[in-house]
């Protein structure tokens, strides 16, 4: 083929790669540039796709995704560089210092818009009927850069339409070949899913043989996919998506503690989204977290209103009834009080029950052997833990200290076992017994015994335990989805989650009960709300010293002497305004090193937020 | 007859040209063996005097290119010769492959000495079957003779030849598609920079050479660098290749100092048009080229810049003369349905652009062409140039830009007159829909 001679320059380093061997003199480690006549600095090494991404002027693309290596190969992006007399893709350019970039001018412009028009060329004209609209990138960009006339006169290319691949429906007509679900699958999960097959405009994307996608990841492949081309089985035709109200949030289903956008409308959940958070799930969330958006929305089993057993017979009582009648036996019993507190609490519900433990000179403990229970097996190296509790870390963080908090951070087995039964079997006959989450089942023999010798046992949770005949106050609390307040992930990073439903019911968060209770024994525990209560109480944490609640920002902050892969110190992430991944880049590192290096918001909230 | 110098073509008439012994007779391998003797850095510099530049269509030069390589470096370097001679038009490659085959490992043998390479590969299209036969043969040959294999011509240096097949696509001869596709991978090309010099096979530095580049170097060795650069133009020294097809006298593959006469090389070695078929144009430089119309071949001389100068380049030598009994839109089409088959489909441009191309021709064909036709061919040629990673898409836009801007006069009688008007869109997707509901009548799986 005759190709005009593209010339390595001399000596030119490798673009995205290591150079080799170490300059003798180490090179400044920021540069700046201009875009368009403003000025930015940004990390060396840095794309000019990022820089102008760090200035608001995101380019349009397709086959770019911050998490994933760059292909260049969908020419969204081209901007000019002076001295350059070809224009390049941005994703692919390293910013350079002094380098005049132009993405404005009337030659990119017409070149991106040549580029759009040649991405409709055999893309079926089917929006209405196609459930990506709304964060449809080909739909975007046709508002933006596009508008033009069409001059297509020749039939389309047809291709394969609703091919069901198990999770994920497959439109091969709709696809740009972006080739991002082929990059993740061989990048991120390592199960290479996708391949393009066939050439030319003939290409297009699918798994051997037609086989349904297995891998416990597979629901990103619709996130990542820019077009309709590949959708969630589950989410399909559910609901458009600029109906959709997203709420900034965190996955509770395992230690782990993804971000995730809850998007709700008509007062439910219709799908939860990976958010991008680079030191806790880069842009990516498991299907097994993902899909535990129905259970949010499930009614069955909860507790509507607080109960107490008034004569041997259940009723419902208020809610100043029920502190009242917790209050009296508080008082009655003196220091005769225990609490067993559970690792799905948020911190402000632990800080305000080990405050008021504390005041009382009660006991607490969260450790159980049948918290195996809420283990299995699944877990990988991606994102999903063994441990299905939002929030163990931040238990032992607040409820253990000194040497107790090192063993149990050191040694997650004990934390399961020993110290849980040792802590029941100790308890004192005829106290006060106050039961968070725990079920007959996880409890076992000795905790049921634990609660047989307790004089008086008030139970907290979301759901009506199978032992509720036993209790003596059933109070209910509000649940992760429907609540303010934070969780620690396994490694120690605190998020701030935030509620996207109505309380069932009348339920109540845990710490203002607690506090409640507090205050009528005449002890200050924490604050009007769950950031007043954080604020309050943190610092009686070693692990939470110093922080608080309104620094959590979008993406959280790391306990005292954590900080993933060992970047002790590290400065937190500034407070976020607005969800993690429409922030300035140029400050973000992956957790992990992805291929393609840091840096862009994700393709998965523009559409769906710029919609509205 | 002009007397060229024969550097690629002189052993080749000889009976068994293909085999070692026919090789060593005309003093072959000598170039190897002194090159075993010279510091890589002196090969480099003989073949940089020499002007020689890369034959296959680029025009790199080749001195230059194994410049790049870092030979110190922590990863091993590798030569690929590039035998993917996909090129429409360009047969010059195969002839050396079969008849020659021993000349091209004595270039690769002196190539690999200058990179520091221990290992080269040789990637041949796969219709090529039998020029690959050949030349794994000779490679078999020059194993059994020690001039590959362990501690080669008995010195110290080690040097493994792997001969691999393609499975014949057209994009596996552009370079980056060629490792891609010798890893095992699909033929994507790769972004550049970084260049295969820096990141190439395997992610190590890596030389890629055409057939007949690497060629040339074994006289460039043994006769130096000045005596090469004595023949052929200033900037385009040396001799080439052309592979002739068309309505000439005599067809076939010829050695021409460069800087010839391109209206005296159609009359005197091609032997001039067959009767009654006059000269519409030529395709210098194989199928990826813009065609040359009489005027500009009359004023061209046979070299990388007087063909750039005349609205053409030299590319890989596939000389294609067009009589007047091809019309215009059918060469336009045949291109067209190449280039639509052969993109890889990676690059948004080339992979909607060519077979965009492609249904404009078919309708012009037709005579059902619309009467923004020719302005859509420019729009959409325009659009692909110099936007892809690879220069496929370029490839195809410069020989569709070229047809219907030089005979535009052909193209204006197949204008039918729009036979739908479309809606008066502000925003175009409300128009689209083809003419007469075209894009519902096809069954699905049908190609456009």
């Amino acid at each position: 083929m005759t190709a005009p001679a593209q010339t390595p320059p001399a000596g030119a380093p490798p673009a995205g790669s290591a150079a080799s061997g170490a300059p003798p003199t180490a090179p400044a480690a920021t540069v700046t540039l201009r875009i368009d006549g403003v000025s930015v600095t940004v990390e060396r090494g840095r794309t000019v796709f990022q820089a102008a991404e760090a200035i608001g002027k995101t380019p349009p693309h397709f086959c770019y995704h911050r998490d994933l290596s760059v292909p260049a190969n969908c020419r969204m992006c081209l901007c000019e560089i002076t001295g350059n007399p070809k224009l390049q893709t941005s994703c692919s350019m390293t910013a350079a210092d002094g380098m005049e970039v132009s993405f404005e001018s009337a030659r990119v412009q017409e070149a991106v818009a040549g580029v759009l028009e040649f991405e409709f060329k055999n893309h079926p004209l089917d929006c209405p009927v196609c459930d990506q609209v709304g964060e449809c990138k080909l739909q975007q960009y046709y508002m933006e850069v596009g508008l033009y006339e069409s001059e297509l006169e020749t039939p389309k290319i047809r291709k394969d339409k609703v091919k069901q691949l198990g999770k994920i429906t497959l439109d091969a007509e709709r696809c740009v070949l972006c080739s991002r679900c082929v990059r993740f699958g061989h990048e991120v999960t390592g199960t290479d899913d996708f391949a393009i097959v066939n050439r030319g405009d003939h290409a297009e994307i699918a798994t051997f043989d037609d086989r349904p996608i297995t891998n416990p990841y597979a629901l990103n492949y619709a996130d990542l996919c820019p077009v309709g081309a590949l959708t969630s089985s589950d989410f399909r035709f559910r609901r458009r998506v600029y109906y959709l109200d997203p709420v900034a949030t965190v996955c509770p289903e395992c230690s782990n503690g993804c971000s995730i956008f809850a998007d709700r409308s008509l007062r439910q959940l219709f799908r939860f989204r990976p958010r991008v958070n680079p030191e806790v799930n880069r842009s990516w969330m498991c299907d097994e977290g993902r899909l535990s958006y129905r259970t949010w929305n499930e009614p069955r089993g909860r507790i509507e209103r607080p109960m107490a057993r008034e004569d041997g017979r259940t009723v419902v009582v208020t809610w100043a009834r029920a502190v009242g009648m917790l209050v009296e036996r508080l008082r009655g019993a003196g220091g005769a009080f225990a609490a067993l507190a559970h690792p799905r609490m948020t911190n402000e519900d632990l800080l305000a029950l080990r405050a008021l433990c504390d005041a009382l000179g009660g006991s607490v403990e969260f450790r159980l052997a049948g918290c195996d229970r809420l283990f299995d097996e699944a877990e990988d190296r991606l994102l999903r833990k063994r441990d299905k509790n939002p929030n163990t870390r931040g238990a032992i963080e607040i409820l253990l200290a000194g040497d107790a908090r090192r063993r149990a951070l050191g040694n997650p087995s004990a934390r399961e076992e020993e110290p849980g039964r040792r802590w029941l079997e100790a308890l004192p006959a005829g106290g006060v017994l106050i039961v968070f989450r725990w079920d007959e089942e996880e409890l076992g023999p000795a905790g049921m015994a634990a609660i047989e010798k307790a004089s008086f046992v008030a139970f907290c949770g979301p759901w009506e335990p199978a032992w509720s005949g036993r209790c003596d106050l059933l109070l209910p609390a509000a649940r992760t989805g429907e609540r303010e307040g934070s969780f620690t992930n396994h490694a120690g990073r605190v998020q701030a989650i935030r509620p996207a439903l109505r309380p069932y019911g009348i339920a109540r968060d845990p710490w203002a009960w607690i506090d409640e209770v507090g205050r009528a024994l005449g002890h200050e525990i924490g604050g009007a709300s769950a950031a007043a209560t954080f604020d309050r109480l943190a610092d009686r944490s070693e692990g939470l010293r110093g922080l608080r609640f309104g620094g959590l920002g979008a993406t959280g902050l790391w306990v005292a002497g954590a900080g993933g892969n060992g970047r002790k110190g590290r400065a937190p992430e500034p407070a976020g305004g607005g969800p993690a991944d429409s922030g300035p880049v140029a400050r973000a590192a992956p957790t992990q090193p992805a291929p393609g290096g840091p840096g862009s918001p994700t393709s998965s909230s523009t559409g769906g937020q710029g919609a509205r | 007859m002009a007397d060229h110098h024969r550097i690629l073509l002189e052993r080749l008439a000889a009976e068994g040209s293909h085999t070692l012994d026919a090789y060593e007779r005309t003093g072959g391998y000598q170039a190897s063996r002194k090159a075993l003797g010279m510091a890589p850095d002196a090969i480099i510099d003989e073949v940089k005097r020499s002007g020689l530049r890369g034959r296959g269509g680029a025009g790199f030069p080749t001195g230059t290119k194994w410049g790049f390589i870092q030979r110190d470096g922590p990863r091993p370097t590798y030569l690929v010769h590039n035998a993917d001679e996909s090129e429409p038009g360009t047969f010059k490659d195969r002839l050396l492959l079969e008849r020659d085959p021993h000349a091209v490992i004595d270039g690769m043998i002196c190539s690999a000495v200058a990179i520091g390479c221990r290992r080269m590969f040789t990637y041949i299209r796969g219709e090529y079957a039998y020029a690959a036969a050949r030349f794994a043969a000779a490679t078999d040959e020059a194993y059994a003779k020690g001039y590959l294999g362990t501690g080669i011509f008995g010195s110290s240096y080690d040097l493994e030849h792997v001969v691999h097949v393609g499975a014949g696509a057209y994009i596996c001869g552009e370079e980056t598609g060629l490792l891609e596709s010798l890893e095992g991978k699909k033929g994507f090309p790769r972004i550049k920079p970084p260049f295969p010099a820096v990141v190439g096979l395997f992610g190590s530095p890596t030389v890629v050479n055409n057939t007949e580049t690497l060629a040339a170097v074994p006289w460039i060795l043994v006769n130096g660098g000045d005596a090469y650069r004595a023949i052929g133009t200033e900037r385009s020294p040396g001799t080439k290749l052309f592979s002739v097809s068309g309505p000439v006298r005599r067809p076939g593959v010829y050695e021409v100092d460069l800087g010839y006469p391109m209206s005296r090389f159609l009359e005197e070695e091609c032997g001039g048009l067959l009767d009654g078929v006059t000269l519409k144009g030529v395709i210098p430089g194989g199928s990826s080229v813009p065609i040359m119309t009489p005027d500009e071949v009359a004023k061209a001389n046979l070299d990388y810049e007087s063909i750039r100068d005349n609205g053409s380049l030299l590319g890989s030598g596939g000389f294609i003369v067009c009589g007047d009994n091809v019309p215009a839109a059918e060469a336009l089409l045949n291109l067209m349905r190449f280039y639509a088959h052969e993109s890889c489909g990676q690059c948004t441009p080339c992979r909607e652009g060519c077979g965009w191309l492609e249904d404009v021709a078919d309708r012009l064909l037709d005579a059902a062409g619309d009467p923004d036709d020719l302005h859509l061919v420019r729009r959409l040629s325009e659009n692909m140039m110099g936007k892809t990673i690879c220069a496929l898409a370029d490839g195809a836009a410069m020989p569709a830009l070229a047809l219907v801007t030089k005979y535009r006069a052909e193209f204006e009688p197949l204008l039918a007159e729009r036979r739908v008007r479309r809606a008066p869109a502000r925003h175009g997707l409300v128009g689209i829909g083809g003419r007469s509901g075209a894009t519902a009548a096809r069954p699905a799986g049908a190609v456009a």
